[in-house]
């Protein structure tokens, strides 16, 4: 640092004194003048000479400090190099042990498959039924931490995440009395199969000191060297009815009806939902194609809304509430908002739907509503709406899950009675209110349940008697809090 | 047991949903965010005190002249605002019901798009729940999110930066079931993106700076 004290400047003191003389001549004065200001030069230079020396000393102090940061900087690069050689070496040690554990995992799968298929008790195949599922879960669990690409992953982690849905889904299906059927038991024997190999092949790429230093970047994880479809080792394709299983994830929405609109129409729909000018983003593809739209409020807040092609229903629709109130709202405003959703849903033709639960945030209440088919909740069929609960105007609405299943579907009798069902519930609930559902029981299959909304130790529960077999299908509680009412 | 509960509960029901309201902290608060706060305080100088846990006058007079060196509000409070720039996470505001998940992907949604439209926010909340009902992810919100390499924001740290009320908000309308993407799993920035497998993806839809697909 230049120090303020060495660039002081000198005071220039003096000049030169003037010696009055009687006779004026224009020499001395001259002569004087000259004298005067070769002595002012003299002090600049001397002046000029002390700034450059103290210019110099500045800049040896200045290349002084830069040495010793230099040298500072050196042996930190080295205390750096070392943290970095630290860091590698433990990240290899935690990747080292995921890859054997995971190579583990799968053998252990691979046990539990033989023995579960050689079993001849209930007991235990539901055992074995649920060992299988959890190592699954724990293979699956440990494979998204090591850095692995998604085009190396995604095939193992399907495998590892159905294998473990198509267990617990015949441990239910065991435990409701129901034997494994024997298409069942020749998918358990490929699945053994392609454990044994796989297991082989992991527990061989675990030990062959080949472990990643660091984990992946975006890059990395979205490698080239993509494996196509023929190239995948060849897992079996498990044929099931689960949350994962292929059947589910290539399901087709069943609500759609109609011709296909045009673009021009699908503007005009949802002019007519938003009140906003809206400016047309195209048609989107998927599961559901529908045209994207987007615009803004008077007030400037966005509005963005998708009308399904097929039927020009509508997909989705958000804004936002002109106030952010975060409060719990008292059962009149609720009652209100109730009524303004109720209004708009039978506007857009949703038809027949029953509010179910709710939740408050951002100035906006949400109701769920789900269909109501002659007195049974069908809660599949579900539309949400949101409410500004300033000016109770809707400014949102999602109806995917009521457009994916909603079709006139047959429900069945019930063969219980209702005073019937009520007596399998605990007795330690007191029952406050009954009604009919059809509850997803898988995602393909739907139950008619009556649903008996209870109380114990102050904590309110929904539990799901099936109306036909009388099982007990599920049980919810509730949870009624600052952010609304919500099942779980 | 607990994956097939999530889904039919996601199916089924709306899902609980965390609250996400962040709580301030202010004078007269105790614990271990207060703590916290006076040691960052105390490091870099603001705060003479005791690290003991009570937020008392001499914390708020550190606070304050926190914020006013720092172009802050100087309200004395710790707000999303104060706390980010002590570099110290606040924590949800009530009990028993927090679900990390929500602000687990607000914050996720912050890191990868904050400056896009709002539904290009919600966008990036959906894909990360399309990939949690997904068999070929994992089957947690946490375990998509920190899956190796799948986010930038991830790889290069700014999921640890506080989300604003935007992103939360998206978080949840994420988790009621808003997909703007129509399902997909996958969006890039086109501008920047080199993988050639990813780029030979054919494109749903695009919002702002990201193709989703």
């Amino acid at each position: 640092m230049p120090s303020a004290d060495m660039m002081k400047l000198e005071v220039i003191q003096g000049g030169s004194p003037v010696k009055r003389r009687r006779k004026r001549s224009w020499l001395p004065w001259l002569l004087g003048a000259l004298c005067a200001g070769l002595l002012i030069w003299g002090i600049a230079a001397t002046v000029k000479a002390k700034e450059y020396r103290s210019e110099t000393e500045r800049l040896t102090a200045e290349a002084e400090v830069l040495r010793a940061d230099v040298e500072g900087y050196m042996s930190s690069s080295e205390g750096y190099r070392a943290a970095v050689e630290r860091l590698r070496s433990s990240a290899q040690t935690m990747y080292a042990k995921g890859a054997g554990e995971l190579a583990d995992m799968v053998y252990d799968m691979e046990i539990s498959l033989a023995k579960l298929i050689v079993s001849g008790s209930q007991s235990r195949k539901i055992l074995a039924l649920q060992e299988i599922s959890d190592f699954a879960g724990s293979a699956a669990g440990i494979l998204a931490q090591l850095p692995t690409s998604y085009g190396e992953a995604h095939s193992l982690n399907r495998f590892l995440v159905q294998t473990g849905d198509f267990a617990h889904m015949l441990t239910q299906s065991l435990l409701k009395g129901k034997e494994i059927s024997q298409e069942d038991v020749e998918q358990l024997k490929s699945l053994h199969e392609a454990c044994v190999e796989l297991a082989e092949r992991l527990k061989a790429s675990a030990e062959s000191g080949d472990i990643p230093t660091e984990s992946l970047d975006f890059d990395g994880f979205y490698s080239e060297d993509v494996q196509t479809d023929e190239e995948l080792p060849d897992y079996p394709t498990l044929i099931y009815d689960g949350p994962f299983s292929d059947s589910t994830e290539k399901a087709e929405p069943q609500g759609l009806t109609g011709e296909d609109i045009s673009e021009q129409e699908a503007l005009e729909i949802a002019g007519r939902i938003t009140g906003v000018e809206l400016t047309s983003y195209g048609l989107t593809e998927g599961k559901i194609p529908c045209y994207d739209f987007g615009g803004a409020t008077e007030d400037g807040r966005e509005v963005d809304i998708s009308i399904t092609r097929q039927g020009g229903m509508l997909l989705w629709y958000m804004c936002s509430a002109v106030e952010s109130i975060q409060e719990k709202p008292s059962a009149e405003e609720y009652e209100k908002c109730l009524e303004a959703g109720e209004k708009w849903l039978a506007e857009q033709s949703f038809e027949s739907m029953t509010p179910t639960y709710e939740q408050y945030y951002d100035g906006a209440l949400l109701i769920s509503f789900a269909y109501d088919a002659d007195g049974v909740t069908v809660y599949n069929d579900l539309v949400k709406v949101w409410v500004d609960r300033t000016t109770l105007n809707v400014i949102g609405a999602d109806a995917r899950n009521y457009i994916f299943s909603h079709t006139e579907r047959w429900i069945p009798e019930p063969l219980l009675t209702e005073e019937e069902a009520e007596a399998l519930v605990s007795e330690l609930l007191t029952i406050e209110t009954r009604r009919l559902a059809m509850i997803p029981l898988t995602p393909q299959t739907e139950v008619l349940c009556y649903e008996f909304t209870a109380t114990y130790d102050d904590t309110t529960y929904v539990v799901y008697i099936n109306a036909v077999n009388g099982d007990e299908e599920q049980i919810f509680i509730i949870i009624d809090d600052e952010n609304g009412r919500s099942a779980v | 047991m607990k994956k097939t509960a999530l889904l039919l509960a996601l199916t089924l029901i709306v899902m609980s949903i965390a609250p996400v309201a962040l709580a301030a902290i202010s004078y007269g608060d105790r614990g271990n965010q207060v703590i916290q706060i006076q040691k960052k305080l105390k490091q870099w100088g603001y705060y003479e005190g005791s690290v003991d846990g009570i937020f008392g006058s001499q914390t708020l007079a550190a606070v304050k002249k926190f914020q006013r060196r720092n172009g802050l509000q100087v309200d004395g409070i710790v707000g999303s605002k104060t706390a980010a720039a002590l570099g110290i996470q606040l924590s949800s505001s009530s009990g028993g019901t927090t679900s990390g998940d929500v602000y687990l992907l607000a914050r996720i949604i912050y890191g990868e798009a904050r400056g896009e439209p709002y539904k290009g926010q919600v966008a990036v909340g959906a894909v990360v729940l399309n990939r949690v009902r997904s068999s070929s992810f994992p089957n947690t919100i946490a375990g998509v999110i920190y899956q190796s390499g799948a986010f930038d924001a991830v790889s290069d740290g700014q999921i640890n930066l506080s989300p604003d009320a935007t992103a939360l908000r998206a978080a949840r309308d994420a988790m009621n079931g808003w997909d703007p993407t129509n399902g997909c799993l996958f969006y890039y920035n086109p501008a920047t993106a080199t993988s050639r497998w990813m780029l030979s993806r054919p494109v749903l839809l695009r919002i702002g700076n990201h193709a989703f697909c």
